[in-house]
């Protein structure tokens, strides 16, 4: 990861690193979301319901 | 899924029938048997009816209501067709029924006016039964409209089966067949959430991130416009190839330039044989240089070391003095590099004074005469790398030479051609073809060249997009929603890749399965000499063995038939195999699949539909065949009688025009034959 030349942390290095466990958690609530759109009523809205997901994880 | 119970009610020429599936896996099969037009091709519209909506008659196809229940009816009355399907799909029992209500207008009215139609989907929870919200959407996702056509089958269309020259298709029939669907899609959607979170990054950001960002997109854009453009051009190249087929295929037909448009094929293939070495020359070339191709920059250093080194060793330089001055001078200073004191006559004394000697100075001397004489190598080294290269490149024009002249000998068959005077059944003239199929060729080569323009743009816009990305990245933002917008957009870009990847080497052991399972299902039906393949690029392809060369085999043979059938079986036999077993992944889930399977065997000759009755059972737990008595009888039904469960006949009967009307009953007793 490089860092930004102006001077202060660049938000690449450590602000933008995301924990292992979060993202873990973000892929299995995901796919739990794909996976009940994909048998039953409502197969619309996955993106927001997925933009949610991604929401409450990193916050 | 499962079929249980099929129900039609007033639906085409079956007025209240009921067929109950065979289930037992080792007896799985139902034959419905029916003479021709006896309505077995009603029945498997009514699956594609009741899922879909969607029916292909060839007779009257907008007649839906039994004739005699509407030439029966009064007029201004309601009239239901149903059709209604029980069964189980992963673990869980359901009904679906679609119901069309028809209002009779006028005495002479056998169509009915469509007044309602519904789909109610019921599935099974404990004891009770609970209805669907939205069944059309639920009944695709069981069994997608776009693969329907891979498990209700008319033996009629089996070459277009496996959509056997469409990739795409093959490649959604394997990902969506084997549950893979789920990553393909989470991929995808999380995309789309990382541009909502770029969005808001955007929205927030610095004037000069958020300008970035957007040249990032309009990036982004330009590139998805060129996919297009390639796309198109892509296409427009294999259509101009159809037409120069097209062309050479008359002129193939036609007495007097069938020869010369063969000569000039074996000039073409001599030709391209000639330049798929010059491709490996080439790469010859390549190898030698990357391996060897540093010697000649290198050799005036190389040369100077030695000739240093060997200086240094004449002039005594390497090695005696240099390592024998050195241990004297720690013996004078009475002190070792370690900072030990080194008093003479103690043990440690005399321990660094034996390292003196000739042996040290030997092996120095003789490694030094060993580094002159690899880097002495070096010149021979350089002087083989010439020669290699001299002798590729005399190689490849000899090659060009050759290719020249057999361009020349095809441009002579052109000018030939130009000068004959038959014409075809259409009045054309072989000049007129030759002249349209010449200017087919430059169009070909110019969209060719377009595509390769349109393809180095891309890759310049990527690029660009890479580098972007990295500034976007190294922008520092302190304001605080910019900074939680880009940890979400990276989270959700971060996941999509992980997902994609994984998506990637599923598809990929998928099909790579399969393609091992068509080998197999396929080499089991046809000749020897013949295998089929799914390529890499999802491909289904059938070679044949030609004196030790692999030919790909033309279309519309009954290979490709055979093919389709091996596709379709070998994709349901995967499916059920991964829904079987514990699997390794909880993504590639697989899934049971009937097949329901109209004159299956009508176009194959009578060995092939022996080798086929055979292998369709062991691949799929479900089978329904409709059938003929001519095309069930002999080698079909002594393959495939043993495994049979249910069986019906079609009972047709026509009518008169005065008082009966055409109505086909389901028993299950034989009635009349073929």
């Amino acid at each position: 990861m490089s860092t930004s030349g102006g001077g202060g942390p660049s938000l690449d290095g450590e602000e933008l690193e995301i924990d292992e466990e979060k993202l873990r958690r973000i892929r299995e609530r995901v796919l739990q979301a794909e996976k009940e759109k994909l048998h039953l009523d409502l197969p619309r809205g996955v993106i927001n319901e997925i933009e949610g997901i991604v929401r409450e994880e990193i916050d | 899924m499962e079929l249980h119970r099929l129900e039609l009610q007033n639906f085409r020429q079956f007025k209240d029938d009921t067929i109950e599936f065979a289930r037992e896996k080792a007896e799985g099969i139902t034959v419905i048997h029916g003479s021709n037009g006896s309505g077995k091709t009603t029945l498997l519209n009514a699956f594609t009816w009741l899922f879909y909506d969607e029916v292909d008659f060839e007779t009257r196809p907008d007649r839906l209501v039994t004739e005699g229940t509407i030439a029966e009816a009064t007029v201004g009355k309601q009239l239901t067709v149903s059709v209604r399907l029980r069964f189980e799909h992963e673990e869980t029992e359901y009904i679906a029924e679609r119901r069309a209500i028809f209002e009779k207008r006028s005495e002479d009215d056998f169509d009915g006016d469509l007044i309602d139609m519904g789909l109610t989907l019921e599935y099974k929870q404990g004891t009770s039964w609970r209805e669907r919200g939205n069944p059309e959407n639920s009944l695709d996702q069981i069994l997608p409209e776009r693969l329907s056509d891979l498990f209700f089958f008319d033996g009629e269309d089996i070459e277009e089966l496996a959509g056997i020259d469409n990739q795409e298709r093959i490649q959604e029939s394997i990902q969506n067949i084997m549950g893979l669907t789920i990553l393909e899609r989470s991929t995808r959607h999380l995309e789309d959430a990382a541009g909502r979170f770029e969005d808001e990054v955007e929205e927030h950001a610095s004037d000069e991130l958020a300008k970035l960002i957007e040249r990032k997109r309009e990036i982004e854009d330009t590139i998805e416009e060129l996919d297009r453009k390639k796309d198109d051009t892509e296409r427009s190249i294999e259509r101009t190839e159809t037409e120069i087929r097209d062309i050479e295929q008359k002129l193939e037909r036609l007495d007097e330039s069938a020869a010369l448009q063969e000569r000039r094929q074996e000039y073409r293939e001599d030709r391209e044989k000639l330049e798929a070495r010059v491709e490996k020359i080439n790469e010859e070339i390549k190898a030698e240089i990357d391996e060897k191709g540093f010697v000649p920059l290198a050799i005036p250093l190389i040369n100077e070391t030695a000739e240093r080194l060997d200086e240094m060793r004449q002039d005594g330089v390497i090695p005696s003095d240099l390592s024998n001055s050195y241990i004297d001078s720690l013996l004078e200073a009475e002190r070792c590099i370690c900072g030990r004191p080194l008093e003479p006559g103690t043990e440690y004394y005399e321990q660094v004074a034996a390292m003196k000697g000739e042996a040290v100075a030997e092996g120095v001397e003789q490694g030094a005469v060993r580094i002159i004489g690899h880097l002495n190598q070096m010149s021979d080294m350089e002087s083989a790398f010439f020669d290699n290269i001299d002798e590729y490149i005399q190689e490849r024009k000899r090659l060009h030479d050759d290719i020249t002249e057999l361009t020349e000998k095809i441009d002579d068959v052109g000018s030939e051609l130009q000068e004959m005077d038959q014409k075809t059944a259409g009045g054309v003239s072989v000049p007129e073809l030759e002249a349209k199929r010449e200017s087919k060729e430059n169009e070909k080569e110019e969209l060719i060249g377009e595509k390769g323009r349109i393809e180095e743009k891309i890759d310049r816009n990527e690029e660009e997009i890479e580098s972007l990305k990295e500034e976007i990245e190294e922008q520092r933002d302190e304001r605080e929603e910019a900074l939680v917008a880009k940890r979400r957009q990276k989270a959700a870009e971060l996941v999509a890749e992980e997902l994609g990847t994984a998506f990637g080497e599923l598809k990929d052991k998928v099909r790579r399965l399969s393609n091992e399972k068509i080998q197999d299902t396929f080499g089991s039906i046809a000749s020897k000499n013949l295998t089929a393949e799914i390529t890499e690029d999802f491909e289904l392809k059938i070679w044949q063995d030609v004196g030790g060369e692999r030919v790909e085999v033309d279309k519309s043979t009954g290979e490709r038939q055979i093919a389709s059938l091996a596709f379709v079986g070998s994709l349901v036999d995967i499916a059920r195999e991964r829904y079987e077993a514990d699997g390794d992944s909880e993504y590639f889930t697989g899934g049971i699949y009937p097949l329901v399977m109209d004159s299956p065997f009508g176009a194959l000759d009578k060995s092939h539909r022996r080798e086929v009755s055979r292998v369709i059972p062991e691949l799929a737990n479900q089978i329904v065949v409709f059938a003929t008595d001519s095309q069930w009888e002999g080698p079909v039904e002594d393959e495939m009688s043993p495994k049979v469960g249910k069986q019906y006949w079609l009972d047709f009967d026509e009518g008169n025009d005065s008082n009966t009307y055409p109505r086909t009953r389901i028993k299950t007793e034989p009635v009349g034959g073929d």
